[in-house]
């Protein structure tokens, strides 16, 4: 693209300097890098000079660059996982000592329900962990476990939005989208906001939403169950890249000679630039998520043939392989669960029935991949500057329901986080003895994510966006930073 | 331990507590609370939270959030809670050790003994001066507004000039000139109707030389069905519209769309704006029943509400669903942040904690439900009167019949054929009145036979009523009859004929009301049947066991029959109503024939002899009744029972009454639909696993929101101070009478529309605000859902105070102010830039040109189906989810957990939240969805092919031309035709048609590509 800026375009351009990156003059030149970053970071406050606050981001040294979410739907049992109680185990069928009628959405019984798992002891931090992870409990003293979760919602999505947003309703930004608005992309062909799912779970895209921010960080969903990944990547019937090219070319002329026309509106540059990111991500994007390329040996450290674990396998081959690219933030929803239990396939831990099966099926498909990723993230050298986060919308209770079952519970639950400057092999915060209630260090979800973002070198309570008359922040009014599971 | 309980503190400590008070609790407030919660404080302003520790009364009564400390109960008390860091973090400077915390909590579980009984210093924790928030620009009356005097009056279109010109004047900035005809059509269109103009509109338009072309094309865009249709969706975007719940399942609410259908109706016939609003907040009061008002109250429950609700979560979500309701209102109607104002008073505008409560107070019984109305009572009516019409004659000449012929014909038949059809018999025939089955169709027969078709296979229940004026009934035969039509051959639905009568039920019920008449269900007894097979004999099918019955074994396809004996017998003075339910259960079959009679012979066990037809007997009964009461037979009540049974021997009778009946089974019923709309009632939630109900429709003042810490019931009311003043509040509340309304939702209604004392200038304010930020690209205030203190100053105040009264003057004429501003200079104005004024002001906050703005998603997809020739213009309905449903795209369904991915990639907002100006971003994936998605590249498509069946032997150039106008209005440059010439001789080098179509189709797509096509000059 030759169209040299006459002297009058630059001296607009110049004029608009102080309100509007200079779009049209980096289209001028041709579509050098500068224009593809400032479309990628447009709305991000990283790539601006003016932000509400004032303070550039980051705020200071990130511990991690990018976030791997293994998000458990459905909710699994603190109980049953990673929170080990003798005194449940001791008391099965007793009554459950401070049994909360508030705990829970259904009816629970009130009796004690021990854990149907054995349990053994790992690591140099003889991290208790149940038989559901056999994988998994060889990386616990890279863990870094909290036990004392809590939030509000006791209901699938409401608690997803709420874990993800801060906000147990619709409409609110979630992690993703901020930090996308906050630190920008770190890639310059692929999105950097990325969710993966089956099924999708309970409460849909509203969980992943981008809210009020503007639409360009909203999250690219990667469904696994359609056969294209990525929507209109694909080019059409009977086009070649370099037939595109050639239109592309012609397109980006008739469209500079319009801008040029038109000086003072930048997102017609933008736009011009925007169909040269959309022609490198046709290639880029399919590539990214390529696991042919893969080795057979990786292909088997994650299971991509094993009939019970699969599909969250690819979803965390293909995960790392995003997260190699540059992408930034990934969740993955755990899909469905083949031995039901009650529980459908948008909310795979949902064992309401039967703890013992609902869970068991759910270790098999999830607890091989996970482990992979971990290795395979240590192997290359990733974990260092990669967060991974394991855990589901909220625990379950630790009183039975209808027998064998277990009902929601928002009063205590257990995450890990691995890598991305976090403790390894360090447990913080309890519940009560009966694993019911988070007692001791509570970690609120608003504090969860100011750990998250401080790791990532933001204070929380200076990444706002203004919406509807106020400055919001993913941690609204609340938030402490968990300074302790801080390495 | 010391006991505790009760709400008071033990009258009198004993020292040992005073002791522990004074040492361990004492010094901790001192040192650690005072400073923001004690009397000082408070004289200091710095009272935080309403909440006073430093007396005991402080303590009980609490702040903001409740009692701090509730003696006896460290549970509830939330000094604990907030000494634990849970919920509330006190005192904020670190948690307390814990041996401190558990002192606080020892102390409360002795009771909370607190010898400081000092009276409390008053709170007042209404933090917000209402007097001062009335004087905020957007609250405050309207004002008379005169347009400036300007030099430049010849560019003076409208009064509005004045406003924009004046400005500029002053700043030394001169208007653009105005645009090309061509530009401005293309504006126009898009602006008012969200479609471009067709090339024969533009040439009409560009060809119509009279000086008041521009006005005319106005006029005719204003009064197009097309403009509601546009207009509707930037309202549907501020008050957050959608057809489902959300949330988990995401329910499909199928009649949902009728608040839109509404909407673009309303918008279309210039409802005038303020009954637009009333009908919204309250369509269903004030005119209960009506189609259009029901549907106006979509409005209310559009929001999203979660779809499974347990009894631990009814209560929090109604408070969720309330707090959606007022807070779209706010921001929809009034530009006013009041959802900020749920927990506490609003922290920058007038808005009051007690002012939230107080709104939603007034929706406190408002709750969604699906109504079946219907939409066309007219039609309905005139549809009804035709079939009255139609029905007369066979009505009148059953009357004439039943009057002038039955009495005589009763004489005759008596004398005549009586004595044959009233001999003495065992059976009485029973005559069914009625005979339904769940699953297959009962029909009648010749004899008082019952034939079962259709649905036959499996389990079924039949019921049967007959009528009849004996009294004293004690056994009832059921006939199972062989039947040669249905496979089996009978007398069972089964394959093999096979049947199993599992349980049957008589109910006897009085036809005639009466004290001591009591509806009886006599016992049956099995007496006998002529087949039973072994443990399936005829007990079993009165044992009330469903998985037990009788059946017939290998006798099937023969004429079966079983006899029942009533415990005790039955029949009512006045007749009797029987209701035989015969239920064939546990996945077996159901009888293909059959025929039931009773009998007034105590202890019969006769399965064979005829029955017979319960006609005549009735007719005697009839005839024995009226020689008691001395009734005539020509009463009408006699004759038309006479009549009645007359039919079974009077063909002339039995024509008469068909006939009538065939006419009565065409009548005519409404054609309802489910509207999904607000109603007044109890709130019902139907979740999908455990159904609540929630009768309570009072709404506490809840501090900080939440549900637990309800602070009594909230009045209904309003803003205060968007209420002209205190006492105004009240009279919002009551009718022209000075009488309460009978809902405060009219109250409500009232509130958002009147001019004089309630919030009607906000109203005003605000909707004048959103038409000129859609005619304009940015409002006057640029913050279109908030006008409040947070909300972005104005550019025009003035401008925006005088169109506030125009609109009011103008009876709330929507339709007027949009003229006004698409005729003023200042909205046709060219995208000409001045250097000079560029530097003075950057933004164009002055309106001294024209700035590009981008089509929404939805209007970039009616645009190219437009230009395609796809586009299909039926108004309403639900058009689906399918981006390639060739309807305009406010047909859509807006599913919250599907949207639209072409309409999502071109920032549709999420259905959740009002929207007032939606954001503009430009991403990749736009991109790519404007380069390979199926549905650009068959608009493209559409569209070649069109210019090529309009003119199949035009050449290139006039074809890439024709394909211009379609899009973006103009003819090509000749930069362009080159371009595109090249194009084309690069794919269809063989002249082959097919080649050519698609190589048209190529263009097309780069057109739809352009910059142009999109952003509107």
């Amino acid at each position: 693209m030759n169209t040299p800026a006459n002297g009058s375009t630059s001296r607009l351009g110049e004029l608009l300097l102080p309100t509007r990156r200079r779009f049209l003059h980096d289209a001028g030149l041709g579509f050098g890098g500068l224009a593809l970053a400032s479309l990628l970071g447009e709305e991000s406050l990283a790539n601006t000079t003016t932000q509400p606050t004032g303070k550039p981001l980051p705020h200071h040294p990130p511990r991690a660059k990018r976030v791997i979410w293994l998000f458990m739907t459905g909710a699994p049992s603190q109980v049953d996982t990673w929170d080990y109680k003798p005194e449940l185990q001791a008391r099965n069928g007793e009554p459950l000592p401070g049994s909360d009628s508030q705990i829970g959405f259904f009816q629970t019984s009130g009796k004690c329900l021990a854990s149907p798992f054995q349990w053994a002891q790992h690591g140099h931090s003889g991290t208790w962990v149940s038989d559901l992870f056999p994988h998994l409990a060889k990386h616990v003293d890279d863990m870094c476990f909290i036990h004392s979760m809590h939030l509000r919602a006791n209901n699938h999505a409401p608690a997803a939005m709420e874990l993800m947003s801060g906000f147990s309703r619709p409409g609110m930004p979630s992690m993703g989208a901020w930090l996308d608005y906050g630190l920008g992309s770190m890639n310059r062909d692929l999105p950097s906001f990325v969710v993966m799912h089956e099924r999708k779970p309970r409460g849909d895209d509203q969980i992943w939403s981008a809210g009020f921010l503007p639409k360009s960080h909203q999250a690219l969903s990667i469904d696994a169950r359609r056969s294209v990944a990525i929507d209109n990547l694909a080019l059409r019937q009977g086009h070649s890249l370099g037939s595109q090219r050639a239109e592309l070319d012609l397109l980006a002329s008739l469209n500079a000679a319009h801008a040029q026309a038109r000086p003072t509106q930048a997102d017609l540059a933008a736009r011009i630039s925007s169909f040269e990111l959309a022609y490198r991500m046709q290639t880029a994007a399919p590539e990214a998520i390529d696991l042919a390329q893969e080795s057979k040996l990786t292909h088997d450290l994650y299971g991509t043939d094993d009939p019970k674990c699969k599909v969250f396998a690819k979803q965390c081959l293909t995960a790392r392989r995003l997260l190699e690219r540059g992408v930034r933030f990934i969740q993955i929803f755990a899909g469905k669960n083949a031995a039901g239990d009650g529980a459908v396939d948008d909310v795979p831990w949902d064992g309401h029935n039967d703890i013992e099966t609902n869970h068991r099926e759910c270790g098999l498909a999830t607890d091989r991949p996970a482990a992979a990723l971990l290795a395979d993230l240590k192997a290359r050298g990733m974990l260092e500057d990669t967060l991974v986060i394991w855990g589901g919308e909220f625990g379950r209770t630790s009183d039975s329901q209808g027998g064998k079952g277990r009902d929601h519970n928002p009063g205590g639950f257990t995450i890990w986080m691995a890598g991305g400057g976090v403790k390894p092999g360090y447990h913080y915060g309890e519940t009560d003895p009966f694993g019911y209630k988070a007692v001791e260090n509570k970690v609120h979800v608003n504090d969860l994510h100011a750990t998250l973002l401080h790791l990532l070198g933001i204070d929380h309570e200076q990444l706002t966006y203004r919406h509807n008359g106020r400055n919001f922040r993913l941690t609204d009014v609340g938030g402490h930073v968990i300074h302790d599971v801080i390495a | 331990m010391l006991a505790a309980g009760g709400d008071s503190v033990s009258a009198s400590p004993t020292p040992e507590q005073i002791t522990f008070f004074e040492s361990k609790i004492r010094p901790v407030l001192v040192q650690h609370c005072y400073q923001c919660h004690s009397a000082e404080a408070l004289q200091a302003g710095k009272l935080k939270a309403s909440l006073l520790v430093d007396s005991r009364d402080g303590m009980m009564k609490g702040g903001e959030s409740g009692a701090a400390v509730v003696p006896g109960k460290r549970e509830d008390s939330l000094l604990i809670a907030a000494l634990k860091y849970d919920g509330f973090e006190m005192p904020p400077a670190g948690k307390l050790p814990d041996d401190v915390i558990s002192d606080f909590e020892k102390w409360i579980d002795m009771g909370a003994p607190d010898p400081r009984d000092q009276p409390t210093a008053v709170v007042d924790d209404r933090t917000i001066d209402v007097e001062e928030g009335r004087k905020h620009w957007s609250y405050r009356r309207l004002a008379a507004v005169s347009p400036p005097d300007v030099k430049q009056t010849g560019w003076v279109s409208n009064d509005i000039d004045r406003f924009i010109l004046a400005r500029q004047e002053a700043a030394g900035i001169a208007p653009a000139p105005e645009a090309a005809k061509a530009t401005l059509a293309r504006r126009l269109f898009f602006d008012l109707t969200g479609l471009p103009p067709t090339p024969d509109e533009l040439n009409q338009f560009l060809d119509d030389a009279a000086p008041d072309a521009y006005e005319k094309l106005v006029d005719r865009l204003l009064a197009s069905p097309r403009f509601g249709e546009r207009q509707a969706r930037h309202w549907l975007d501020t008050v957050r519209f959608g057809e489902s719940g959300g949330y988990e399942f995401d329910g499909d609410r199928p009649g949902a769309h009728h608040y839109r259908d509404w909407v673009i109706k309303a918008l279309n016939a210039d409802l005038p704006y303020d009954d637009f609003l009333r009908m919204q907040v309250a369509g269903d009061l004030i005119k209960p029943g009506d189609y259009d008002a029901t549907a106006a109250t979509g409005f209310l429950v559009a929001g999203p509400y979660p779809g499974q609700v347990t009894a631990k979560t009814v209560e929090p979500i109604r408070y969720d669903q309330l707090d959606d309701m007022v807070a779209m209102i706010g921001s929809s109607v009034l530009g006013m942040t009041i959802g900020c104002a749920r927990c506490h008073d609003h922290k920058y505008d007038a808005i009051g904690h007690r002012d939230y409560y107080s709104m939603i107070a007034c929706l406190g019984k408002a709750v969604q439900r699906d109504t079946d109305i219907d939409p066309d009572p007219a039609t309905t009516k005139r549809t009804r009167d035709a079939w009255l019409a139609e029905r007369a004659p066979f009505a009148a000449a059953f009357d004439r019949f039943r009057r002038a012929e039955v009495p005589g014909r009763i004489t005759r038949w008596l004398a005549a054929d009586a004595p044959r059809h009233m001999a003495e018999a065992t059976w009485i025939g029973l005559d069914p009145q009625s005979a339904k089955a769940a699953k297959a169709t009962l029909a009648e027969e010749a004899d008082d036979v019952v034939a079962a078709s259709g649905k036959l296979e499996g389990d079924d229940t039949y019921t049967l009523t007959f009528r009849t004026y004996e009294k004293c009934l004690t056994a009832l035969r059921l006939e199972a009859l062989a039947s040669p039509a249905t496979p089996g051959g009978g007398p069972g639905t089964g394959k093999d004929g096979g049947f199993r009568l599992s349980t049957v039920n008589i109910t006897a019920a009085p036809l005639v009301a009466a004290a001591d008449r009591k509806a009886v269900t006599p016992k049956l007894q099995a007496v006998t049947a002529t087949a039973e097979q072994a443990e399936f004999e005829l007990a079993k099918a009165v044992d009330g066991n469903a998985a037990t019955g009788w059946t017939v074994g290998g006798e099937a396809g023969k004429d079966h029959a079983a006899v029942f004996a009533f415990d005790k017998p039955v029949g009512f003075d006045g007749g009797t109503l029987l209701t035989v339910e015969l239920k064939f259960e546990a996945k077996q079959h159901g009888l293909a024939r059959l025929r039931l009679s009773a009998s007034t012979q105590a202890g019969t066990a006769d399965l064979a002899s005829p029955a017979v037809p319960q006609a005549g007997r009735e007719i005697a009964h009839i005839l024995e009744m009226t020689r008691t009461t001395g009734q005539s037979l020509a009463d009408d009540a006699v004759a038309r029972d006479l009549m009645h049974w007359l039919a079974r021997f009077d063909a002339d009778a039995a024509k008469t009454i068909a006939d009538l009946a065939a006419i009565d089974a065409k009548e005519p019923n409404p054609n309802l639909v489910k509207v999904y709309a607000a109603t007044n009632g109890g709130w019902v939630i139907t979740g999908n696993s455990q159904a609540v109900r929630s009768g309570s429709q009072d709404v506490f003042v809840l501090a900080r929101g939440e549900v637990n810490r309800k602070k009594g019931k909230a009045a209904p009311g309003f803003v205060l101070a968007a209420v002209a003043t205190d006492d105004a509040e009240q009279s919002l509340l009551s009718g022209p009478d000075a009488k309460p309304l009978p809902d405060s939702r009219l109250g409500l209604a009232s509130f958002l529309t009147d001019v004089p004392h309630g919030a009607g200038p906000l109203a005003a304010r605000v909707i004048v605000n959103r038409l000129w930020h859609h005619h304009f690209g940015r409002g006057i205030v640029a913050t279109p859902n908030d006008l409040g203190t947070q909300g972005d100053p104005a550019t025009h105040p003035e401008l925006l105070e005088w169109l506030a009264n125009r609109i009011v003057e103008n009876r709330w004429s929507l339709k007027s102010i949009h003229r006004l501003i698409v005729t003023s200079a200042a909205y046709r104005q060219s995208g000409v830039v001045d250097e000079a004024h560029l530097a003075k002001d950057p933004d164009n906050t002055l309106l001294w040109h024209r700035r590009p703005t981008r089509l929404e998603g939805e209007a970039i997809r009616d645009a190219l189906l437009a230009a395609s020739g796809l586009l299909d213009t039926r108004m309403y309905g639900r058009a689906g989810l399918d981006v390639k449903a060739p309807r305009r795209s406010i047909y859509l369904n807006v599913k919250r957990s599907e949207p639209i991915g072409f309409l999502q990639v071109f920032d549709q907002p999420e259905p959740v939240q009002p929207v007032g100006a939606r954001g503009v971003a430009t991403v990749p994936t736009q991109a790519l969805t404007m380069m390979n998605s199926p549905f650009v590249r068959s608009a493209a498509e559409g569209l070649a092919k069109r210019v090529i069946a309009a003119d199949p032997k035009a050449g290139e150039a006039a074809a890439v031309d024709s394909c211009f106008m379609a899009v973006v209005s103009r003819p090509s440059t000749a930069a362009e035709q080159d371009g595109f010439a090249k194009l084309i001789a690069a794919r269809s080098s063989d002249g082959d048609p097919a080649d050519r179509q698609a190589a048209l189709a190529d263009v097309c797509h780069l057109i739809f590509c352009l910059n142009e096509f999109i952003y509107v000059d």
